[in-house]
């Protein structure tokens, strides 16, 4: 036997695998180019009639044909703050509460359950928050933070609306950002922390000016893909939005998002023109997750060269 | 020796800063099990008096009046998911061997990583919007359970493309190399000896990945639609869990609103099944 | 670091002739990406006999008979010039069947590493791939695989067992079943015992001593005495360099390079 005596049957097969690998791959690329295609080409009898003017138009005017994005644009950025502002501190706080505070196993508990949040599918959120959720709002939460001063809470309490969405919202990612900062501070240098301690600092500083800082890129990474979580989430909205595609200052109002508007009206889309509007809600929408996307990619990359080092 | 004059900032504000964050933290570890405990005991209410063995064998009852199933529903979302995996599964896995095994350095590999990640980050409904475009719109415009499985397909796809990934990865150089070593094809090594030596890992993507569709609604709303027929073939319109849900519970019928809150059991039952799996599956990973 | 290499004598000392090697490299160097790790190796191979190679760590030990299998061929920025002879041809060249070569040239690692599967599979894995044999013959060979590799009467009960549930010294012997049922003529080992007990050990030489009977051993060794023990010849690596070459009798005792002396001596390294 000789080494001449090339074996090319698995020559070839090797090289048939590997080129089956770059062909799943490449359709990854196709897929998202696809995506992006089509979505700016089902959409351009709108763009082409409104321009730029689709972004800034509060109208939604099915009678005469008038369509803008600015209503269902307000709703998904509204909706989302009030998400990450709500599950911003308390999945810090959680983080917080499973790796410092909690004994091991109530740690192991909470966070099973914390994680299981994240196993109920969004139109359960959805029932729960119309039917039992929005209620409760109603009758308690909203009459009490009416009395605040201020145009945030202000109109009637409606149970759905605004605020309501953005709860369940922030309801929705808190699992996500849990875990990701439960890993931020897990990675934290055990030494560094004792140090800290050792000079006499409280637990909460130590968090605060070790695991905090140390982990503050990871911190803002998991930011962003939160953000993005909530910016596309549909079915709870849309349960509890109140879908109203007018801008209102309060946060008790209803309004909609771009994912809410598209599942209510899509289907029901009689003109070529309202689905290429609602197509183009979509393609804002897909261009927003594509930038949060890219940051967020950005700068978990600068994370990891920074940790390289 | 004179003593010492020093600013020392009161301990009293520090310890209660302190103790009001441990507070906080205790706080808000309740409020995440507080509404897990009430989203479970609401469905749990509503959901269980219509569940029976006849609940998953019969046809959905009619607007107003009787009691039914989702047997229909049932059979289209198995249909449409296991459709899905036939094309999701194998894309992503091997997706996910390019990127392990033959592109940890290529410019290609990481242009895919990154499509990869933007398609784990695209809103369903834009799925579902695409699907529809792609398939629904092909002439003559149909609605199918084809378009349905093909939106989920793309939401598995990355999903287990990066699982994959990151297993793969964890298995070390040197099984590869000892394997390589005995003159065994480079296929014969990724197909024979790291998918075993990976395989729970590899399991656990694709089970991430279904648990990932199985509580989809957002892309069959415009694909798959729904059905109150049984889904002999997914070229039509087609029954499923999620969509039949949404319409019934948005319906005015207490009956269909009852069915939509069994079936809600069922799924939400399957989902955190599949979940407490998937942890115990990863924590033996962690721990060997 | 420049400095030392100069200082070394380029001369690479072979008063001692093998007649007839199994394998030969001649002027090989290798990089990883711009840093050269090998500078103009001679080297012969005498067929069935152990050669070990010695040297402070970082010399290129691994590098070396990592070229003989080409096993660094799977990572990118790796490369090899010069020629490494068997059967008069060179096994660096392009169109060498890499798949013959690594079946004639086994490969044992520092650390074991059975395949995920039973002790039975991870043996005959690698045998459907190269032999069509019938059931009974697979058998056969797995039988005398295992035999061969001293570890038959520990697990003769336990075919079906995982590889994985063995001790580290079984797992490497699994290790060098797996490899002679391949029916190679040469066995490379990159320290084959430093991550196992001196009774695993001991166990492995002699049945290093046994193999030699039949095949070529190259070892890689940190160990001096595991070196003196069972190699007939000797080579010393130094900064990618192979500084002297002999009977392993005549150089651990008359070293006629300083460094050799100075590193069999514990002197560096
Ligand atoms: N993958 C790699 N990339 C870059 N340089 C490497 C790589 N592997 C080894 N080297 C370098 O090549 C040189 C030789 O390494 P090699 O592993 O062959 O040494 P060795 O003699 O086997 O050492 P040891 O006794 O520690 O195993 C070293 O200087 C090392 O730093
Ligand atoms: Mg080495």
């Amino acid at each position: 036997m000789s080494f001449l005596t090339r074996s090319s049957t698995h020559r070839l097969a090797d090289r048939l695998f590997r080129w089956l690998t770059i062909a799943c791959a490449a359709s990854t690329l196709l897929l998202a180019g696809a995506i992006l295609w089509n979505l700016i080409a089902n959409s351009w009898p709108s763009i082409s009639r409104f321009g730029f003017g689709f972004i800034t138009s509060t109208q939604w005017n099915p009678v005469k044909s008038e369509y803008g994005a600015a209503s269902s644009i307000y709703g998904t950025l509204v909706s989302t703050a009030v998400a990450l502002l709500l599950a911003l501190p308390v999945s810090l706080a959680i983080a917080l509460f499973l790796t410092s505070y909690a004994p091991p196993w109530l740690a192991r508990i909470v966070g099973t359950c914390v994680e299981l949040l994240a196993a109920i599918p969004s139109i359960i959120y959805g029932m729960w928050g119309l039917f039992v959720f929005a209620p409760y709002m109603q009758k308690t939460l909203q009459p009490w933070l009416a009395r605040l001063p201020g145009p945030l809470f202000s109109g009637a309490p409606l149970g759905v609306g605004m605020l309501t969405a953005g709860i369940i919202l922030a309801l929705m990612i808190l699992p996500f950002l849990t875990a990701v900062m439960r890993d931020v501070f897990a990675m934290t240098p055990p030494v560094l922390m004792e140090s800290a301690a050792g000079m006499g600092s409280t637990s909460w500083e130590v968090t605060r000016h070790i695991s905090i800082p140390h982990g503050m890129r990871g911190l803002v990474g998991a930011t962003f893909l939160g953000l993005g979580r909530a910016i596309g989430e549909t079915m709870a909205v849309t349960f509890v939005i109140g879908n109203s595609h007018r801008i209102a200052g309060s946060l008790f109002a209803p309004g909609n998002t771009i994912a809410s508007t598209l599942a209510n009206e899509f289907n029901e889309a009689d003109s070529p023109l309202l689905e290429s509007a609602l197509i183009e809600l979509g393609l804002i929408l897909f261009a927003i997750t594509l930038i949060i996307q890219v940051l967020a990619q950005l700068w978990l990359r600068s994370l990891q060269k920074h940790q390289a080092r | 020796m004179a003593e010492l004059r020093l600013p020392h900032r009161s301990p009293g504000a520090r310890k209660a800063m302190d103790v009001f964050i441990r507070f906080f933290s205790v706080t808000s570890a309740t409020i995440g099990i507080f509404f897990l405990c009430w989203i479970l005991w609401v469905v749990l209410k509503r959901g269980h008096s219509v569940l029976s063995l006849s609940f998953f064998t019969s046809a959905p009852p009619s607007p107003g009046e009787g009691t039914g199933g989702i047997y229909y529903a049932l059979v289209g979302t198995l249909k449409m998911t296991g459709l899905a995996c036939l094309m999701g599964v194998p894309l992503g896995l091997l997706t996910g061997v390019h990127l392990a095994e033959f592109g940890r350095h290529s410019w290609f590999a990481a242009a895919v990583r990154f499509c990869v990640n933007l398609l784990m980050g695209i809103p369903s409904i834009l799925v579902g919007l695409f699907a529809y475009t792609v398939i629904v719109l092909s002439v003559p415009k149909h609605y199918s359970g084809y378009a349905g499985a093909f939106a989920l397909a793309i939401i598995m796809l990355p999903t287990v493309a990066r699982t994959t990934e990151d297993m793969l990865l964890l298995v070390p150089d040197t099984l590869r190399e000892s394997t390589l070593a005995l003159g065994i094809p480079r296929w014969r090594m990724i197909t024979g000896i790291l998918f075993r030596a990976a395989r729970k890992g590899l399991l656990t993507g694709v089970l991430l990945s279904i648990s990932r569709v199985s509580g989809e609604t957002a892309p069959l709303l415009f694909t798959a639609l729904n059905n109150n027929y049984y889904p002999k073939n997914l070229g039509r319109p087609t029954a499923n869990l999620t969509v039949t849900i949404y319409n019934y519970a948005m319906s005015p019928y207490e009956n269909w609103q009852r069915v939509a809150w069994g079936a809600s059991l069922v799924i939400m039952a399957f989902l955190l099944g599949i979940t407490v799996l998937l942890r115990t599956l990863l924590r033996e990973r962690s721990h060997r | 670091m420049n400095q030392t290499i100069e200082s070394i004598p380029h001369t690479t000392v072979s008063e001692t002739v093998i007649d007839d090697p199994i394998l030969s490299a001649q002027d090989l160097c290798f990089w990883y990406g711009n840093s050269q790790a090998l500078f103009e190796n001679n080297l012969d191979i005498a067929p069935r006999k152990i050669t070990a190679i010695i040297g402070p760590s970082g010399c290129g030990k691994s590098t070396h008979i990592r070229v003989y299998n080409r096993i660094f061929e799977q990572y990118r920025g790796q490369r090899a010039s010069g020629r490494v002879l068997m059967d008069g041809l060179d096994l660096l060249a392009p169109d060498t069947d890499i798949i013959t070569l690594r079946r004639r040239i086994g490969m044992i690692f520092q650390k074991p590493t059975p395949f995920p599967m039973s002790i039975f599979e991870n043996v005959a894995y690698g045998v459907r791939l190269h032999f069509s044999f019938t059931k009974r013959e697979l058998e056969q060979k797995v039988e005398e695989s295992l035999r061969a590799a001293a570890l038959w009467s520990e697990v003769k009960d336990l075919l079906h067992r995982p590889g994985t549930a063995l001790s580290g010294g079984q797992q490497q012997r699994l290790c060098i079943a797996r490899a002679l049922a391949m029916s190679p003529e040469i066995l490379l080992m990159d320290e084959p015992t430093s991550a196992i007990d001196p009774v695993a050990t001991a166990r492995i030489e002699e049945l290093m001593l046994e193999l030699k009977q039949r095949l070529t051993i190259v070892i890689v060794t940190h160990n001096m005495q595991q070196a003196a023990r069972i190699s007939d010849y000797t080579a010393f690596f130094y900064q990618g360099r192979i500084i002297e070459f002999g009977p392993t009798a005549r150089l651990f005792t008359k070293p006629t390079h300083p460094q050799t002396e100075e590193y069999i001596t514990g002197r560096f390294g």
